[in-house]
C-alpha cells in the first residue's frame, strides 16, 4: 500500500492574480533598478522571496507606508541569493496605483532585474500589461480627468508596440513550436473531454488509456522549450562569465586583461574588489558579461561580506565560471570544495593557474588536474599574456555550445512567454499527478484547460473555440 | 412592420382577445416560458400550430445527458417544469460520468415521448391563468414608441389579432421549414407536421437578422423486427436520482421496471452502401444550405470525414412503455428512403428491419441571436422575445431553460422590474445564453460541459443552492418548497461543520478499516473532513467511524461529500469566480455610442456597437475586443463617472 499524498494540486488559481509587476525603470543594464509590484498581495508576495537583514524590519506586509527596509532577496527554488535590495512599503490608497505598492530597488544588471521578475512571476504574480499603473492608478482616482484620455491613447499605443514586438518572436520558429505544444494541449484537452462529454462513446476507453503517455511526452516537449530560455537570454543579453577564486588571486587582472584596459583597481591588498564588477565586451563578436567578484572568503568585514555574498550570487548567475586558483598553496582544498559546488549547480568551471611567473603556480596546475578531471588547467599570465588565446577560445567554445541554436532548435526569449509556458507545464505536471493518483478526470479536465489559457496568453487563441474545433475534428460523434 | 391597425383591415381579421403576454410555439421553450409567465401572474396565451405535440420530442427520446442534464436540474431549481414531467415519464434512468467526477456526473433518462406530451398538456391547460390556443402566427403586431417598435400583438393564419403587451417567439424548427430526405425536398416541420410559413418574412420586416441552420434526425424502427440476440443491452441505473428538487428518490420509477437500450456497430457494409450512393446524399450534392450542429453529424458524414474508421456506434432507444418504436441514434441521415432500408439491413440483429419513420434532415429559419439581450428580449424590437432554437440552440433542454427565462423577463419588463440574468458562474443556462448572445451561433448550439469556465462550481448537485434563490426572488418557488431548500441547506451546512469538528484518533478499528480500504493507516489524529478527500474514501464508508451521523437523504449525503472531497478546487475556483463577478458587475450604460470613444479599435468599436454588452464582463468575451480596449472602456467608463451631471455647466446659447 502507498502512502497517499492527500495534498491535492494546486489547479492553476493564485492568490496573486491581481497582483502585476514590472520594470519601473527603463530596460538595459543601468546602476539600480527598480521593480514595482501593485494590487492587493504585493507584500505577501515579496515575503517570499525576502529575508530582511534585520529582525526589526519585519515582514513586508506588515510594514507602514513610506517605510524601507534592506535585505536579500533569495530564490525559493534553491535558496540562493538573488540580490540585495531595498524595499519601498506604500499601503493603499496612499500610492502612485492607489493599491498596496512594493517597489524593489535591486542592482541594474540585466540578468538580476530578470532573474527577480522571473521569480515573481513564478510565484503567480502577474506580468504588467501595457500602460497598466497607469489603468490601475486611474481606476483608482489617482488621475484626474484630464490624464484619462491620454492613459487610454498610451495603453493602445502600447499594446501596438507590445503586439509588433510579440508577433516578431513568435514569428518563424518559434511560433511553429508554440502552436505545436498548444496543438498537443487541445489534442490532449480533447481526448479528456470526449470521455466526460461523451462517456458511452465508442472511443472513450481508448482515448483513457492513452491519456498518461500523452500528457508525459506534452511534459517533455514543454521541458524542452523551457530550458531554451537561459539560451535564448544569452543570445539576448550575452554570456555571463563570472571570474571567481581567493582574494588577491589576480581576478581583477584577468578581467582587465580579457577586457583590454584597466576597469578594475588592481592592488595586491586582498579584498579590494569588494563588489562585483562587471564589464560587457565583445569577444569575436559574441557580447560577453565579464563578472568580477570580491574574493571568497570568511570575513568580518560588513561591506566585504557584502561583497562575498554577491559573488555567490553572481556565481549562481553564470554561464561559465573562471575559477583563478593562485599562491600561497594554504587553502586549495577550501577551493577545490567551492569550485566542486559550482560544479555540481550545473555550471561549467575553468580552473585557472594564475601567476605562473611563481614556480608555486605549477603545482597548484597539477593539483587541480588531478582532483578536478575538468580537462587541461588553463595557466595564465597577466604580465607576459599566456594563456588569454585560450580562455577566450574557452569561451567561444561554451557559447557555441549553450548559446547559439543549431539548425533545428528554437528558443524562448521573452519573460512573459517563459512565465506563460511555466504555468502551462506547472498544469501539466498536476494533471498527469491526478492520473496517477486516480483523482476524477473532472480535475485533470480544469487543470489542462488552465494549461491552454496558459498558451492561449501566448498565441492569442480563443480557448473553447479551438478546443470544440479540436474535438469535432478529432472524434466521431453525435447522433 | 404591421401595426394593429394594419392587422385589422386586412380580409377577414377580427380582434380575438387581450392578454399580457402572447408565446408563439408549444415546445419545450414555449411551454416553460407560458407556464413561468401564467404562474407569475400574468394572462398568458401560448400558442401551438398543432396541440397534439405540444412539447414534442421529434429527435432522441431522452432528457438530459451531460450538461443537458445540468440545465434540467437548474431549469427545475427555478422552478420549472421540465424535470417534474422528466421524472414522471422516465422509461429508464442513468447517470453518466459516475467514475469521472462532480463536475461531469450527469443525469439523463429515456423518456415515453407521449406521455410526456400529454402531462405537458394537462399541466398547461390546469395553469391558472393561462390560455392553450392551437394556431398559426404569421404577424408580430408592433406600435411605434420613441422611434422604435414596440411588440402590441400577433396575427393567426386565420385573421384573428391578440392583443399582447409581450410576446415570446419559440417557433422551433418549423420557420420556413424544409424537409429533405435524399433527392426529395418538400416544405414542412418536424414529424410531417406543417411548417411555419410568412413569420419569418415578419421578424425580418421588424429588422431582425436571420439565419438559416440544418438539423436531422435517424430512423426508427419496429422492435419486433430486430433480432436483440445480436445486439448488446444497456440497462438502466440500480438507483433512480430525480431530476427535481422536491421528488423523493424511488417515487418516479421502480428500478426493475425500466427498459432497456441496445448497442451495436455498424458493419462494413453499411460503410459500403453509404459510399456507393454518397452522390444521392443532399449534403454531398450541395441542395442543402443551412448550417448543420459538427456534434450531431449524419451516419454518411461520419464515414466520410473520418475514413480511417471502419464502423460506428448505434444506439437502439426505445420511444416509450406503449410502442414498439425504437429511435437508432447514430443512424441520422439525408440518405434517399430506398438507400435508408438498405442501410438499415446492414446493422447486425436489423436484416429483416422494419422502418416506421424514415431519417430526413431539416433546414429552418431561426435569429442571429447576437440581436438578443442577455434577458432574451431583441433589442430592436421592445417586449419581444426569443427562446429556443429560433435563438440558433439546440436541444430540449437548452430550449426548456431559455423559455423559463424569456417567461420571467417578460414579465418582469411587463412590470418595470430587472430582467433576471444568471451569470456564467451561476449556473450553465448563464453560459448557454451569454454564448448566444454575446459570440452568436454559426451553427446550432449545444451545451456541453467544456463550454464552462466554473465546471466544478456548476454542478447537477447543487443546482438548487445556485439557482432556488433566484427562483425565489423572482417568483416561482413557493413557501413549501422555500421551507424545504432552506431545511435541506442547513442540513448540508451542518454536516460539513460537523466533519470539521469531528476528530478521528488513530487506532486499531481506524486503521483496520482504512487499510480494508486501500487507504494509509492513520498515524495521527485528523478530522473526518480531512480523511474524507482521500480518493478512496466516501461518505458511506466512513460510517463505522462515525457513530454520531445524523439521517440525511442520498442526495444530501452525496452533497456533503462533493463539497467536503473537493473542498480546495472549490474554493479555487470560486475565488478565481470572484474576479469574474468583478467585471460582470461593471455594468456598461445601455444605447452607449462605441463608435464614439477614442482609443477603441475600429473593429472594437463595430462589434461593441452591435452587441451593445450590459457589463464589461461580456464585452470582454466579444470575440474581436482586445485586452487593451477593455482597458480603455474602463477608463471611459471612470471618466463618464466623473463628469458633473446636470445640464448646468454647458450653455447651448
Amino acid at each position: 500500500m502507498s502512502e497517499h499524498n492527500h495534498q491535492q494540486p494546486d489547479p492553476g488559481q493564485n492568490p496573486f492574480h491581481d497582483v502585476c509587476a514590472a520594470l519601473a525603470t527603463p530596460p538595459g543594464q543601468s546602476g539600480l533598478a527598480v521593480i514595482r509590484l501593485s494590487g492587493p498581495g504585493s507584500a505577501r508576495a515579496v515575503d517570499l522571496l525576502f529575508r530582511p537583514n534585520s529582525p526589526r524590519f519585519g515582514p513586508v506586509a506588515a510594514m507602514a507606508g513610506y517605510t524601507c527596509a534592506v535585505g536579500d532577496l533569495i530564490d525559493p527554488e534553491d535558496a540562493g541569493l538573488i540580490d540585495q535590495v531595498v524595499i519601498t512599503r506604500f499601503v493603499a490608497p496612499h500610492s502612485f496605483t492607489g493599491e498596496d505598492v512594493v517597489e524593489i530597488s535591486c542592482h541594474g544588471g540585466v540578468s538580476v532585474k530578470q532573474t527577480i521578475l522571473d521569480r515573481l512571476f513564478k510565484l503567480g504574480v502577474q506580468s504588467a500589461e501595457p500602460g497598466e499603473f497607469s489603468k490601475r492608478a486611474f481606476m483608482n482616482g489617482k488621475m484626474d480627468l484630464a490624464q484619462a484620455e491620454a492613459v487610454m491613447d498610451l495603453i493602445q499605443a502600447e499594446a501596438r508596440r507590445s503586439t509588433k514586438a510579440a508577433a516578431a518572436q513568435l514569428r518563424g520558429a518559434l511560433s511553429g513550436r508554440i502552436r505545436r505544444l498548444s496543438d498537443a494541449v487541445y489534442r490532449l484537452l480533447a481526448q479528456v473531454e470526449l470521455i466526460l462529454e461523451y462517456p458511452e462513446h465508442e472511443e472513450t476507453d481508448e482515448a483513457q488509456d492513452s491519456l498518461a503517455s500523452g500528457l508525459e511526452s506534452l511534459a517533455d516537449s514543454m521541458a524542452a522549450l523551457q530550458a531554451s530560455f537561459n539560451q535564448g537570454r544569452i543570445l539576448r543579453e550575452g554570456m555571463t562569465v563570472v571570474i571567481a577564486g581567493r582574494p588577491n588571486a589576480g581576478k581583477s587582472s584577468l578581467l582587465n586583461a580579457l577586457a583590454g584596459y584597466d576597469r578594475a583597481i588592481v592592488t595586491s591588498v586582498p579584498g579590494t574588489t569588494r563588489d562585483t564588477i562587471e564589464e560587457l565586451v565583445d569577444i569575436n563578436g559574441i557580447p560577453v558579461r565579464l563578472i568580477d567578484t570580491a574574493g571568497l572568503r570568511t570575513t568580518d568585514d560588513l561591506v566585504e561580506k557584502i561583497g562575498v555574498d554577491r559573488a555567490r550570487s553572481a556565481l549562481r548567475q553564470a554561464d561559465l565560471v573562471f575559477w583563478l586558483a593562485s599562491p600561497p598553496l594554504s587553502g586549495l582544498d577550501d577551493e577545490l570544495r567551492e569550485i566542486r559546488r559550482v560544479l555540481a549547480a550545473g555550471i561549467p568551471v575553468i580552473a585557472i593557474a594564475g601567476k605562473d611567473d611563481l614556480a608555486e603556480s605549477r603545482i597548484i596546475r597539477r593539483y587541480l588536474d588531478e582532483n578536478l578531471n575538468q580537462g587541461d588547467v588553463v595557466a595564465f599570465s597577466a604580465v607576459s599574456g599566456e594563456g588569454l588565446p585560450v580562455l577566450r577560445r574557452l569561451i567561444l567554445d561554451q557559447y557555441e555550445r549553450i548559446g547559439s541554436p543549431s539548425g533545428q532548435e528554437v528558443l524562448i526569449t521573452n519573460s512573459r512567454h517563459k512565465a506563460c509556458l511555466d504555468q502551462a507545464a506547472a498544469r501539466v505536471a498536476e494533471a498527469i499527478h491526478t492520473i496517477r493518483s486516480g483523482i476524477p478526470l473532472d480535475l485533470t479536465a480544469s487543470l489542462l484547460h488552465n494549461s491552454a489559457a496558459a498558451l492561449a496568453a501566448i498565441t492569442g487563441d480563443q480557448v473553447s473555440e479551438e478546443l470544440i474545433n479540436t474535438i469535432f475534428s478529432r472524434f466521431c460523434v453525435g447522433k | 412592420m404591421t401595426n394593429v391597425k394594419q392587422a385589422l383591415n386586412r380580409p377577414n381579421a377580427w380582434l380575438a382577445d387581450e392578454v399580457d403576454i402572447i408565446v408563439v410555439g408549444a415546445g419545450h421553450a414555449g411551454c416553460e416560458a407560458a407556464l413561468a409567465a401564467a404562474r407569475l401572474g400574468c394572462r398568458t396565451l401560448l400558442f401551438g400550430m398543432n396541440l397534439d405535440v405540444l412539447a414534442n420530442l421529434p429527435c432522441n427520446p431522452n432528457i438530459g445527458g451531460t450538461a443537458k442534464g445540468q440545465l434540467v436540474r437548474e431549469i427545475d431549481a427555478l422552478g420549472g417544469e421540465m424535470g417534474k414531467l422528466a421524472d414522471r415519464t422516465m422509461i429508464q434512468f442513468r447517470m453518466l460520468n459516475t467514475s469521472r467526477g462532480p463536475a461531469v456526473l450527469s443525469p439523463r433518462a429515456q423518456i415515453d415521448r407521449r406521455r410526456y406530451q400529454e402531462a405537458m398538456k394537462h399541466v398547461v391547460e390546469n395553469q391558472p391563468r393561462l390560455l392553450l390556443r392551437q394556431g398559426e402566427i404569421v404577424d408580430i403586431l408592433v406600435e411605434s414608441e420613441d422611434d422604435k417598435p414596440r411588440v402590441a400583438g400577433v396575427q393567426t393564419k386565420t385573421g384573428a389579432v391578440y392583443l399582447g403587451r409581450a410576446v415570446i417567439a419559440a417557433t422551433g424548427t418549423y420557420m420556413e421549414g424544409r424537409i429533405i430526405i435524399g433527392e426529395r425536398q418538400y416544405d414542412g416541420g418536424p414529424d410531417s407536421l406543417f411548417p411555419s410559413i410568412g413569420l419569418a418574412d415578419s421578424l425580418r420586416r421588424l429588422g431582425l437578422p436571420l439565419q438559416r441552420f440544418k438539423t436531422g434526425t435517424p430512423v426508427r424502427v419496429n422492435a419486433r423486427s430486430i433480432d436483440f440476440s445480436q445486439l448488446e443491452r444497456q440497462d438502466g441505473d440500480e438507483r433512480i436520482v430525480p431530476f427535481s428538487f422536491s421528488n423523493e428518490e424511488g417515487v418516479a420509477l421502480k428500478s426493475d421496471r425500466q427498459r432497456p437500450c441496445y448497442v451495436t456497430w455498424t458493419s462494413l457494409e453499411t460503410g459500403r452502401i453509404i459510399r456507393e450512393n454518397l452522390h444521392r446524399s443532399p449534403l454531398y450534392s450541395g441542395v442543402i444550405e443551412g448550417i448543420g450542429p459538427r456534434y450531431c453529424p449524419s451516419v454518411e458524414d461520419k464515414f466520410v470525414k473520418f475514413p480511417d474508421k471502419e464502423r460506428h456506434q448505434v444506439f437502439f432507444e426505445p420511444m416509450g412503455w406503449d410502442t414498439e418504436e425504437l429511435y437508432l441514434q447514430g443512424m441520422s441521415t439525408s440518405m434517399p428512403e430506398d438507400v435508408q432500408i438498405r442501410m438499415v439491413r446492414s446493422l447486425p440483429g436489423c436484416e429483416h428491419a422494419t422502418i416506421q419513420r424514415s431519417a430526413y434532415a431539416i433546414e429552418y429559419d431561426c435569429l442571429d441571436p447576437t440581436c438578443l439581450k442577455p434577458s432574451l428580449e431583441t433589442r430592436a424590437v421592445a417586449g419581444l422575445f426569443g427562446a429556443g432554437q429560433i435563438n440558433g440552440s439546440s436541444g430540449y433542454e437548452e430550449a426548456a431553460a431559455q423559455g423559463l427565462i424569456a417567461g420571467i423577463n417578460a414579465v418582469r419588463l411587463l412590470r418595470g422590474q430587472e430582467a433576471i440574468i444568471i451569470d456564467r458562474s451561476q449556473g450553465y443556462i448563464g453560459v448557454l445564453i451569454d454564448d448566444l448572445v454575446t459570440k452568436g451561433a454559426r451553427e446550432p448550439y449545444r451545451m456541453m460541459t467544456a463550454l464552462a469556465e466554473y465546471r466544478l462550481l456548476l454542478r447537477q448537485d447543487n443546482a438548487d443552492a445556485r439557482l432556488t434563490p433566484i427562483g425565489r426572488e423572482a417568483g416561482l418557488i413557493d413557501d413549501e418548497r422555500w421551507a424545504a431548500f432552506v431545511a435541506r441547506q442547513s442540513r448540508i451546512k451542518a454536516e460539513i461543520d460537523r466533519f470539521h469538528k469531528t476528530r478521528i484518533k488513530p487506532g486499531k478499528q481506524v486503521n483496520d478499516l482504512l487499510m480494508q480500504k486501500g487507504s494509509s493507516p492513520l498515524k495521527r489524529g485528523c478530522s473526518l473532513a480531512e480523511l474524507i478527500k482521500r480518493p478512496e474514501l466516501n461518505y458511506a464508508v466512513l460510517a463505522p467511524l462515525d457513530q454520531a451521523r445524523p439521517a440525511l437523504c442520498q442526495s444530501e449525503q452525496f452533497a456533503v461529500e462533493v463539497e467536503l472531497k473537493y473542498e480546495g478546487y472549490i474554493r479555487l475556483e470560486a475565488e478565481r469566480m470572484a474576479g469574474f463577478r468583478k467585471m460582470e458587475k461593471k455594468m456598461l450604460p445601455p444605447d452607449l455610442d462605441y463608435t464614439a470613444i477614442r482609443g477603441l479599435r475600429i473593429e472594437a468599436r463595430q462589434k461593441l456597437q452591435h452587441i451593445q454588452p450590459v457589463s464589461v464582463g461580456q464585452a470582454s468575451r466579444i470575440s474581436g475586443v482586445s485586452p487593451a480596449d477593455i482597458s480603455v472602456l474602463l477608463i471611459y467608463l471612470q471618466a463618464l463617472d466623473k463628469k458633473p451631471t446636470g445640464g448646468g455647466e454647458r450653455n447651448d446659447g
